[in-house]
């Protein structure tokens, strides 16, 4: 009940007109609590906060019911937090730029369970579609939570396919947590409820803003403990998280891609100035539970000694849970990288393809293909082979490719554009 | 006296016959015009008062009545100056000719007696025939799309004395019918456009061929300047020509239209019309007080290209959808309803994003929900409409400078008329044409599949979740490929390639790693 009592008076104090993370926390630590505040005079007030604060703070209240607004609150099953409070993030507590109140439903990420941030390209490829998907539902399985941020592309498919395998994911959004937005994620939004949390900084009803993206992106690598990029060009937003997350000094690691792929330069510059790669979902829970858990050393330092303590104890439980899942991720090892990466070898030969089939199979690419140019590359290497009885006329390779979409090898897309399955 | 002489009205592209009556009585000196007529044809009394005064038949000073009948129908146009003139002629005792009832008059006439072009020529002289009238006497820049029904005698004057003294006297005139060799008309000419331009485009180029074989609506995808214009303007090319029917009723609009040239007797070439994405929906479907063919008439028996497909407005799109069911459009105004033939092949482009270069993620800098925006802005039942839709490739410069030529427009033209013949044979005795016609009785009748094929069928079905109308729009497709290999049978390899052509549902946002 005290708790939520101080809930209640956080949540009035941090919606004062005006009031900012920054001005709140320092008015904090000169006067213990929201409760303090509320009941101080305005003598007392002027004298720790400037004039237009403190009058913003009594004028609001006599406007504003302090129960009965938390209360309606909890109605919209919206939950609140603030800094400093039990329930509060720990990992978020040692940023320097610390939100200091947290809306969220649906539950917060959990302290002591290992989180990866995966971001990328709203407008991905295909690659980038799979790997997402692929890292998203492999790292849910084993428990990892999955933070993101609800966006179209890579965001939203690592987090479905998270929710897919039963795993846990948390959106952080750049506006209110009772606004979708994405509207077409919907979806996804309901799943995370029940399976995850969608978490923000603003308050119920902001509207999606595009200056209010670029700060809750230190939120989704703040409650991260490794951020991984799929996909980004080279100028992207995706990194903006990525500077936050090497402020907040944590490991980045990326996909590589092919040096020509625009959505690919973004991953791979980060690459080259000494970002991990990537090769599979295992190098990650390699990262996360072999090696020491990235410290937090550089902005740790500047954060209150108080958490200290907390931060030990949560290494204590973090290496229980290393050894327990130690055993797990070497039998992972072995089923490893490359039977991923034999799987559509394997299925080609399992559908029984013939001499030509399998080398219109090598014409077709992961990444949508037109038709126009799979035919092309086809006949070129039809041209140089011996009694293969074809002519090497678009017929011929339309025909084939059906066969091929029917074996399941590939798959037709939008208008003439195949691609391996 | 009261004098009567034949001329002819216009309602679509359809001819009534018009009795032209005047009576010269004795009174208060005037002149009168009655029934129902519009101000062009009140202002016929001016001209010709005037040009027969300069043609030296000055008016006496007696009260003139004209009526033309019928006179409940409202009469638009110039085309009655010339038998106005000749009914006065006639009742003032000039003419006294019997050859004068034989004759159909029609043409404009200037102030000095001269006779000017008007519109709808040839399908007066048609009505004319099927009348049993024999003999007709049009302005000279009219005669030669006239002179094309078989069977008239067709004259053409440049002056209203030529026809006084013709009427007087045939025998010693410089008149006679106007002869013109239909088969000179319909001597291929050379084209300056050929298919054999455009490089590379095997799925644009076969996609094209079907389309042309079969009459299915094509729709064109791909990045700007990749040549999707360039196709559609070959289309014509590659279409058989057109027979006597086709071109008689493509002509019969455009005479209607006033389009035909001065001295030109039929259009021969198929009519290829692109209009712009801003036009408006009247002029797409014809309109105007006295309602006139519009594009979609114009391009009859032709092709209609619609570049930039995503950029019409959609009311101007909608249009399409009657015309594309029935063939033909009706448009209603206040002075009466008329319908226009518009059979034509639709021949779409569009970019598959606004940028243009969707999906190459190195050019693409579109983002998702502008892309599906943009493509959500084409109307879906003028989608449903498209039965092929093939990609077009950015072509590649180097490619481009080494100059490999492609097929002929003749090869394929000679491919299509095979597979056009294999049509006619199939639909004789019915009211279709072209398989793209077929509805599903025919299809079933038609597209008959062996087992091997059967099989194929169940399994795309399976692979590719075709919905039920895609399902028959493959089928009338895979139908014309085989017409196009000429077997009778349509085979596993015709369902193949058909099923290549159809509009694969949009992706979906969320995919799974295919390993799941």
């Amino acid at each position: 009940m005290q708790e939520n009592e101080e809930k209640a008076y956080a949540y009035w104090f941090y919606n004062v007109p005006g009031m900012n993370g920054k001005k709140g926390r320092e008015l904090y630590a000169r006067m213990g609590n929201a409760e303090e505040i509320y009941m101080a005079s305005m003598k007392q007030l002027s004298a720790y906060a400037d004039k237009k604060t403190a009058e913003n703070i009594m004028h609001t209240k006599d406007t504003w019911d302090i129960l009965a607004e938390y209360e309606s609150l909890k109605k919209q099953k919206i939950h609140f937090t603030g800094y400093g409070m039990k329930d509060y993030p720990e990992r978020l507590s040692y940023l320097a730029d610390a939100p200091a109140v947290l809306y969220y439903k649906g539950k917060l990420p959990e302290n002591n369970c290992p989180a990866v941030a995966i971001i990328g390209a709203r407008m991905c490829s295909e690659y980038g579609r799979q790997v997402a998907a692929w890292f998203g539902s492999k790292l849910g399985e084993k428990g990892i939570q999955i933070i993101s941020g609800m966006a179209m592309g890579i965001d939203g498919i690592s987090q479905e396919a998270a929710l897919h395998v039963d795993g846990k994911s948390f959106a952080v959004l750049g506006c209110g947590v009772d606004i979708c937005y994405p509207k077409s994620n919907m979806g996804l939004y309901e799943r995370l409820l029940d399976q995850g949390g969608i978490i923000s900084e603003y308050h119920p009803g902001t509207m999606p803003k595009p200056q209010l993206f670029p700060p809750r992106n230190r939120i989704i690598s703040g409650l991260a403990d490794l951020v991984l990029v799929i996909e980004a060009k080279e100028k992207s937003g995706t990194f903006i998280t990525v500077d936050m997350a090497l402020e907040q000094g944590k490991e980045v690691y990326v996909i590589p891609g092919r040096i020509t792929d625009a959505l690919s330069r973004g991953c791979l510059r980060l690459m080259k100035q000494g970002a991990g790669a990537a090769l599979s979902p295992e190098d990650i829970l390699e990262v996360l539970y072999y090696e020491e858990i990235p410290k937090r050393s550089t902005t740790s330092a500047r954060n209150e000694t108080s958490s200290r303590n907390e931060t030990s104890s949560r290494n204590e439980t973090s290496s229980r849970n290393e050894t327990s899942l130690r055993n797990e991720t070497s039998i992972m090892e072995r089923a490893s990288v490359k039977e991923e990466m034999d799987k559509s070898r394997e299925r080609m030969k399992k559908a029984g393809l013939s001499r030509t089939e399998e080398v219109l199979y090598d014409a077709l690419d992961i990444c949508p293909r037109s038709l126009e140019d799979i035919h092309h590359d086809f006949k070129e290497q039809v041209k140089n082979m011996e009694k293969c009885g074809l002519e090497g006329n678009i017929r011929e390779t339309m025909e084939l490719l059906t066969g091929l979409c029917i074996k399941g090898v590939a798959e037709q897309l939008e208008i003439g554009m195949f691609r391996k399955k | 006296m009261v004098s009567k002489v034949l001329s002819g009205g216009l309602r679509g592209i359809y001819c009534y016959p018009v009795q032209v009556e005047v009576d010269i009585s004795n009174g208060l000196p005037g002149f009168e015009m009655v029934g129902f007529l519009g101000s062009e044809v009140r202002e016929a009394k001016e001209r010709v008062k005037v040009s027969l005064k300069n043609a030296g038949y000055p008016l006496p000073a007696v009260k003139i009545t004209v009526n033309i009948s019928p006179a409940d129908i409202r009469k638009e146009g110039t085309a009655y100056d010339l038998p106005i003139a000749i009914g006065i002629l006639k009742s003032l005792g000039c003419l006294k000719e019997p050859l004068v009832d034989e004759f159909f008059f029609v043409g404009e006439m200037g102030l000095g007696g001269e006779l000017r072009s008007v519109p709808g020529v040839l399908p007066m002289v048609l009505e004319m025939k099927k009348r049993g009238i024999r003999k007709c006497m049009v302005p000279k820049d009219n005669v030669a799309e006239g002179a094309v029904v078989e069977g008239m005698e067709v004259y053409g004057a440049e002056h209203i004395l030529e026809v006084v003294d013709f009427l007087k006297n045939p025998d010693n005139s410089s008149l006679s019918p106007e002869k013109i060799d239909m088969d000179d008309l319909f001597v291929p000419r050379k084209r300056q456009d050929d298919f054999r331009e455009v490089q590379g485009q095997e799925m644009v180029r076969r996609a094209a061929e079907i389309s042309a074989a079969g009459f299915h609506h094509l729709l064109m995808v791909g990045p700007p300047g990749s040549g999707k214009t360039m196709i559609a303007r070959r289309m014509p090319t590659i279409m058989p020509p057109m027979n006597r029917k086709e071109s008689l009723e493509v002509s019969a609009i455009y005479s209607v239209a006033g389009l035909l040239k001065k001295g030109q007797s039929l259009i021969t070439e198929r009519p290829f019309l692109a209009p712009h994405h801003t036009i408006t929906p009247s002029a797409l479907a014809g309109g105007g007080s006295v309602p006139r063919p519009g594009v979609i008439s114009r391009a009859h028996r032709g092709v209609m290209f619609l570049d930039e497909l995503t950029e019409f407005k959609r009311d101007t799109i909608e249009i399409l959808r009657q015309p594309l069911e029935d063939k033909k459009v009706q448009i209603a105004r206040q002075n009466g309803t008329v319908t226009y033939p518009a059979d034509f092949l639709v021949v779409a482009a569009m970019n598959p994003c606004p940028c243009g270069y969707y999906p190459d993620p190195n050019l693409c800098s579109c983002t998702a929900p502008q892309i599906a925006r943009y493509q959500g802005r084409i109307s879906g039942p003028i989608l449903d409409r498209m039965d092929l839709v093939a990609t077009v490739k950015k072509m590649n410069v180097a490619k481009l400078e080494k100059g490999e030529l492609g097929e002929s427009s003749q090869d394929m033209a000679d491919r299509i008329l095979k597979a056009r013949e294999i049509q006619e044979k199939r639909f004789q005795g019915t009211d279709l044409s072209f398989n793209s016609e077929m509805r599903i009785p025919q299809i079933r009748q038609f597209c008959e599949l062996d087992s091997e094929g059967k099989k194929l069928l169940e399994k795309i079905c399976k692979t590719a979740d075709l919905s039920a109308r895609a399902y028959y729009k493959m089928l009338k497709v895979a139908r014309t490929i085989a017409d196009l290999d000429q077997s009778e049978k349509i085979l596993p390899r015709h369902l193949a390639e058909a099923v290549c052509y159809r509009k694969a549902p949009g992706r979906k946002e969320m995919g799974f790693y295919a390993g799941e």
